[in-house]
């Protein structure tokens, strides 16, 4: 088996191993940690040393893409899928990132599920989840592609609800698991519209058609709705589907609710595998997104406000799962700002440096919510850098990297994205830019608010905090140590470096964006450079000024201005604006409307009353069965004679 | 050869079983007239096949005897039955699939 199939059928194995080990703890019979744990290892390890065997191959030069074609998945008549592998360098990134720090999480989940009944219950789903991921990245058509799409949404809502025992997860589940169906029938209809207009779903068909002649004009091509060219509309279509599996406004409710799963789900979903699977959509489907300068927008305004939003919502979260939950959704929107821009490759690389620091943030709030005895409220934290030291300099660490300070990963990475919204001169990319900084503001407020909340000051919890076990921290400490140095794989050109990331990644992903009207030079970049630095480090100062110099200010401010304050707790109230102005009136239509007059009056009539009818008539019809044998071989051969007589008279 | 008079006998012994089939109540006696219908259509096929001095409708009609046997032989099980469950050969009584 090469090494590109190998990466799939891995992570399959481990899921079904464990599954089968859950179907026998189910039935009684004592399976040993140990062996779990190592199953689950093994899975995500065994995928990471095959990823980079194909990393390997695909950047000798003049490689470029590995692919394996493993069977025909559907035929039906001139539609033709197969189940086709494909390895360039943009699904490298995607299968390291996936693999590498996959393999991380499943090692500290192993420490952090000790003992739960369920343990291997949930390494099959992790297993399952990274497998769905892997295939994600690696389909080399849009139904493929949504194979796997649709399987880390059904993973999420196996995980998210793992502990279903409380209804409460369970439901969280569901609506994850509901929000993400919306997204994905705009995804479909979007795969649809292109299967009309191009005639295949692979992706190099797709590229060929629209590059070749005629391509261009059958994008362009008014597609009746709202007079939106087919290619808008399709981009379009798509991007509803990666708001939904991405968390982006509107459709990002799912994912602060999602919070329910254990955190090592959290950290595998929110890092390695799903939020980053609507980036990688756009991103793999950049020469469509080229024809639409609408839909590019679109992606950028999106990314921007939700970028903004879901920072403000973060500041005054108290629940410490919940305030990395709304940074990720925010961090995602510089990803969308950076697809959008038509610099794809700065966005992925915000995917990237964003999957390092958002695991090591999400494993170290494991290990603190595991060390304060399940206790998630920061309120009830606090002075935990004297119990856990290495956990509190590997968050800060991973702290500091997202909120910008250099020479961090997210530094480059963000400041890259940013300089690209704003380079692009048009208004959505300036509205882009705007929210980024104040986003980037925001960012270092809110994450330097949890370190502080959590490590400084003074303890103010119940019980007796205490370091975590050493698979914890390693695994946490590597992902800090990942976030300080992954950032000088693209140090950009005005800072002496070669952008090694964009290059690579450049090689599979042209640039597709019309070169910028006005080259802003190099002076701009400084400024904007120095300008969003600033200001993230503007919110960590904040932060220490507001929680640990004088904790008074936050209660001060809160009073003063009591509306802003309940806005920001209560998240804007977008969940609610939902329930009542979606939710509750689909309930209604569906029990009125649907239930009683659809359902009940109609479709129930038409079926019942066929029913009756056929009753009735066989009840009239039954006398003429007499039982006797006599009367009914007379009536044969009656009929037989008049056949007869007809038939040679 | 003229097949008038074969065929008279044929017909006969068709309507004879039929008629009989029709107006008697006792199974076996049914049994017997169907045997009777059988042999009358038998008589026809072998008429035919002289007629058209061709063997095929003789050797129908030995197809026809062993299906006979094999019919006389479950036809009779299934009035043994009749006769043990019910301890009667009525036909008229038998109407249990009467609507």
């Amino acid at each position: 088996m090469d090494a590109l199939t190998l990466i799939p059928v891995a992570l399959l194995a481990g899921a079904a191993l464990n599954g089968i080990f859950s179907l026998a703890s189910l039935r009684g019979r004592r399976i040993p940690e140990v062996l779990v744990a190592l199953v689950a290892i093994a899975a995500p390890v065994v995928a990471l040393a095959a990823s980079l065997h194909v990393f390997g191959d695909v950047r000798q030069p003049g490689v470029g893409r590995v692919e394996v074609e493993l069977f025909d998945w559907i035929a039906a008549g001139n539609l033709n899928i197969d189940m086709t592998l494909v390895a360039d360098n943009l699904t490298c990134v995607m299968l390291l990132v996936i693999t590498g720090i996959g393999s991380l999480i499943h090692i500290y989940a192993t420490a952090y599920m000790h003992g739960d009944e369920a343990y291997p219950r949930f390494f099959a789903c992790l297993n399952l989840f990274t497998f769905f991921m892997a295939m994600l990245v690696l389909g080399s058509s849009l139904p493929v592609l949504f194979l796997g799409w649709e399987g880390v949404g059904l993973c999420s809502y196996l995980l998210i609800g793992f502990w279903w025992k409380d209804a409460k997860n369970a439901s969280a589940g569901m609506k994850a698991f509901v929000v993400n169906r919306i997204g994905d029938a705009g995804f479909l209809l979007g795969m649809f519209l292109l299967w009309q207009t191009a005639g295949t779903l692979e992706f190099d068909g797709l590229r060929q058609f629209a590059e070749g002649a005629g391509g261009a004009g059958a994008f362009g091509a008014d597609s009746g709705v709202f007079g939106a060219s087919v290619a808008t509309l399709a981009c379009l279509l798509l991007f509803v589907g990666a708001t939904g599996k991405s968390a982006q406004i509107p459709l990002f409710v799912w994912l602060p609710d999602a919070m329910a799963g254990p955190t090592p789900v959290s950290a595998l979903s929110h890092a390695a595998t799903m939020v980053t699977a609507g980036v990688y959509l756009v991103a793999r489907l950049a020469f469509l997104f080229s024809f639409s300068a609408t839909a590019l927008a679109t992606v950028m305004v999106i990314g921007g406000a939700t970028c903004f939003f879901a920072g403000l919502m973060a500041v005054r979260q108290n629940d410490i799962k919940k305030v990395l939950a709304y940074s990720t959704i925010s961090q995602i929107g510089y990803m969308m700002i950076g697809v959008g821009t038509g610099w794809p490759n700065v966005g992925l690389f915000h995917v990237v440096t964003h999957a390092f620091f958002k695991a090591a943030l999400f494993l170290g709030a494991g290990s603190v919510i595991h060390a304060c005895h399940h206790e998630q409220d920061m309120r009830h934290m606090g002075g935990l850098v004297k119990k856990m030291p290495l956990t509190a300099i590997a968050m800060t660490l991973a702290a500091a990297a997202m909120a910008g300070v250099p020479p961090l990963a997210g530094f480059f990475s963000k400041d890259e994205v940013l300089w690209r919204a704003f380079e692009s001169g048009t208004a959505a990319g300036r509205f882009a830019w705007v929210c980024g900084m104040l986003g980037a503001a925001c960012t270092g407020f809110y994450m330097f608010r949890l370190i502080f909340m959590t490590f400084g000051g003074k303890y103010r919890g119940h019980g007796e905090a205490h370091e975590v076990p050493a698979r914890m921290w390693v695994t946490q400490g590597l992902l800090a140590l990942g976030a300080v140095g992954v950032g000088f794989l693209a140090v950009p050109h005005i800072l002496g470096g070669h952008d090694l990331f964009g290059v690579f990644v450049n090689k599979t992903l042209p640039l597709w964006a019309a070169p910028a009207a006005h080259h802003a030079d190099a002076s701009t970049e400084w400024l904007l450079m120095g300008t969003s630095t600033a200001l993230g480090l503007a919110g960590i100062f904040a932060a220490w000024l507001c929680y640990l110099r004088n904790p008074r200010i936050p209660e001060a401010c809160a009073r003063t201005f009591p509306r802003t304050a309940k806005l920001l707790e209560g998240k804007f109230f977008v969940d609610e604006a939902y329930e009542a102005g979606i939710v509750r009136p689909v309930e209604k239509a569906a029990s009125g409307f649907f239930h009683r007059i659809l359902d009940r009056g109609i479709i129930e009539g038409i079926v019942n009353g066929s029913a009756a009818a056929a009753t009735f008539v066989a009840r009239t019809l039954r006398h003429s069965q007499t039982g006797l044998v006599r009367a009914g071989i007379g009536l044969m051969l009656a009929a037989v004679a008049v056949l007869l007589f007809i038939l040679l008279g | 050869m003229d097949p008038r008079p074969y065929l008279t006998v044929a017909v006969i012994l068709f309507l004879l079983g039929a008629a009989g089939f029709l107006v008697r109540r006792n199974l076996l006696v049914l049994f017997l007239a169907v045997e009777l219908m059988l042999n009358g259509a038998g008589l026809a096929l072998i008429t035919f096949a002289r007629m058209h001095l061709s063997m095929d409708g003789e050797a129908l009609f030995f197809i026809m005897l062993a299906l006979a046997a094999a019919e006389s032989a479950v036809g009779l099980a299934m009035v043994i039955a009749i006769y043990r469950n019910r301890h009667h050969l009525d036909a008229d009584k038998l109407d249990d699939l009467k609507g």
